[in-house]
């Protein structure tokens, strides 16, 4: 295999994990929020949770 | 601290990119290697640098928590395990591929730096898993900020390993005495990566803490709820 070919799938782990991991963290942070909100709401409104 | 985290992300990315694209448009040929497969330094290095920053903030929040049981020390310890093993894993896959085209082999079990740097990435990996299995008591902080304080031990190691014991991986070009040294094109693209990759480095901290902080939030409700 050329240098290139090694070059590009070097940066491309790289790019890839970079990319992985900002994704998954924001993915936690909206997911997080979300539930957060949903505790909050079935907190202040009790009934409606209930059904 | 999201949103600001956020864009710096993104700018961070947007300049280690750009320091990518120097590096295969603008830089000269190295000294010492053939071909283009040196190209890999204009991330490998500086995601290297970034990993130490990140293993230095996790020895911080460790030691925050021993010395003060501060709940600050132990969100950083945390948000910096994470920052570690990312770069960390960025630095051990990619250096591989290299080796593979540069030496014919993807390791070399010989090497003090590949092995002192690939059982760092194993301690940031360790760290992670363990505090996302494990239940938050008082006495897994302690061991979790213990093995952080004595994993920070290898990044010296590591940083001085080609200067004492050079097996295979290129020596030290910036402070390595003689013989040593780096094109003054090569070197600003390397600090300009390095700057992309701190800011990112910053940013995504800013959103781990963030996530964090609402994860706590999140177990206080729910034991009120409780």
């Amino acid at each position: 295999m050329s240098d290139v070919v090694y070059l590009a799938a070097a940066y491309a782990a790289m790019i890839g994990l970079i990319g992985w991991f900002t994704w998954q963290l924001l993915d936690r942070l909206r997911d997080v929020q979300a539930r957060i909100e949903a505790v909050e709401e079935s907190l202040t409104n009790p009934a409606d949770s209930d059904e | 601290m999201g949103m600001r985290g956020v864009w710096l992300m993104l700018l961070g990315l947007a300049i280690a990119g750009l320091a990518m694209v120097l590096g295969f448009v603008v830089a000269p040929g190295a000294q010492g290697f053939e071909g283009d497969s040196y190209r890999i330094i204009f991330w490998h290095v500086p995601a290297a640098w970034t990993s130490f920053l990140a293993f230095g903030m996790l020895f911080m929040g460790s030691l925050a928590w021993f010395w003060k049981r501060s709940e600050w020390g132990w969100t950083l310890a945390g948000v910096a395990a994470e920052l570690s093993l990312l770069f960390g894993l960025c630095v051990v896959t990619s250096g591989p591929i290299w080796g593979a085209a540069e030496w014919g082999v993807p390791w070399d079990w010989t090497d003090a730096r590949l092995n002192t740097y690939g059982v760092l990435s194993a301690i940031a990996l360790f760290l992670v898993l363990s505090r996302r299995s494990q239940p938050d008591t008082p006495e897994f902080r302690d061991v979790f900020s213990g093995i952080g304080l004595f994993g920070f031990l290898l990044v010296p190691i590591t940083y001085m390993a080609t200067r004492w014991w050079q097996e295979r991986h290129p020596g030290p070009v910036i402070g390595g005495g003689n013989g040593s040294g780096v094109d003054s094109i090569i070197l600003q693209i390397w600090l300009l990566a390095f700057l992309g990759m701190t800011i990112l480095l910053v940013g995504q901290a800013m959103v781990s803490w963030e996530v964090q902080k609402c994860e706590q939030r999140l177990a206080e409700l729910q034991q009120r709820m409780d």
